[in-house]
């Protein structure tokens, strides 16, 4: 059975170039009042990461902990 | 924090890379909107949205923290390029997979009662048809009844039935042509019904 897909993925790809393009040009403040937002606990995430998250170097590789 | 609220970009970058944790809070603050809305008017979806707006942050988390960020342009500039190159990876993720999605249709082509598991009645009835086919098969002969058996319980093709049998090809098509009749013959005389749903 051959893989086909009904999905133009390169229209999109397409799409998602155009649309940067037209993101890096908006300026910042024309989002301030912006209603589409990812949900608080996605943002929680984030920071939380961001405060456990540490690298180090270990027998001279790069790694990483999590710290709790 | 009102006083990280004035701040540069740079400067919260800086300062988040030399230890002060709460300078990416304020830069995820300042930039989640344009960065998230670019995300949404690419993928359309609010949920993969979020996941990929996590897995960027959890990227330039990750890169300033060892010390990869070179500043050489805006930060939300840099974050959304981020972004679209996992929006990029996803797309040929997919594409690679071969997902049909049916998000955009309202008729949803699989969820169909053919592609769903038999019901306990409708598995009872196979059952009885399949011991109903066994007990006719019995009663073919016996040349018949080697070929029905060798092609559906024992799954040979009919060049193998034809070696095991020492006839040719078209003797054991033959054969299986009649032991079909019969099988139907068999069924009517026997008011027996053998449609499985």
């Amino acid at each position: 059975m051959s893989n086909t897909s009904t999905h133009d993925y390169l229209a999109e790809e397409e799409d998602a170039n155009y649309w940067l393009s037209v993101f890096e040009k908006m300026p910042d403040a024309l989002f301030a009042d912006s209603k589409v937002m990812p949900r608080a606990f996605i943002l929680t995430k984030i920071k939380a990461f961001a405060r456990a998250y540490e690298p180090v170097v270990v027998l001279g590789k790069e790694s990483e902990v999590i710290m709790n | 924090m009102e006083k990280q609220l004035v701040l540069s970009d740079e400067k919260l970058v800086k300062d988040f890379v030399a230890g002060d944790r709460g300078s990416i809070d304020v830069l995820i603050e300042r930039h989640k909107a344009k960065i998230f809305s670019y995300i949404v008017m690419c993928v359309k979806q609010q949920e993969l949205a979020e996941d990929i707006f996590q897995e960027a942050f959890i990227r330039v988390i990750r890169t300033l923290k060892n010390g990869r960020y070179s500043d050489n342009g805006k930060f939300s500039s840099w974050v959304m390029r981020i972004a679209h190159n996992l929006i990029i990876d996803y797309y040929r993720k997919q594409k690679n997979q071969s997902v049909i999605s049916n998000d955009n249709y309202e008729y949803d082509l699989f969820n169909s009662t053919k592609f769903s598991d038999k019901s306990i009645e409708e598995q009872m009835v196979a059952e009885q048809v399949l011991n109903e086919v066994g007990q006719l098969v019995k009663l073919l002969p016996d040349n018949q009844r080697e070929v029905v058996v060798m092609r559906h319980y024992r799954d040979l093709s009919f060049k193998e039935i034809a070696e095991e049998t020492n006839v040719s090809i078209n003797t054991a098509l033959g054969r299986m042509r009649y032991a079909l009749m019969n099988l139907r013959r068999l069924a009517e005389e026997r008011n027996i019904s053998l449609t499985l749903s």
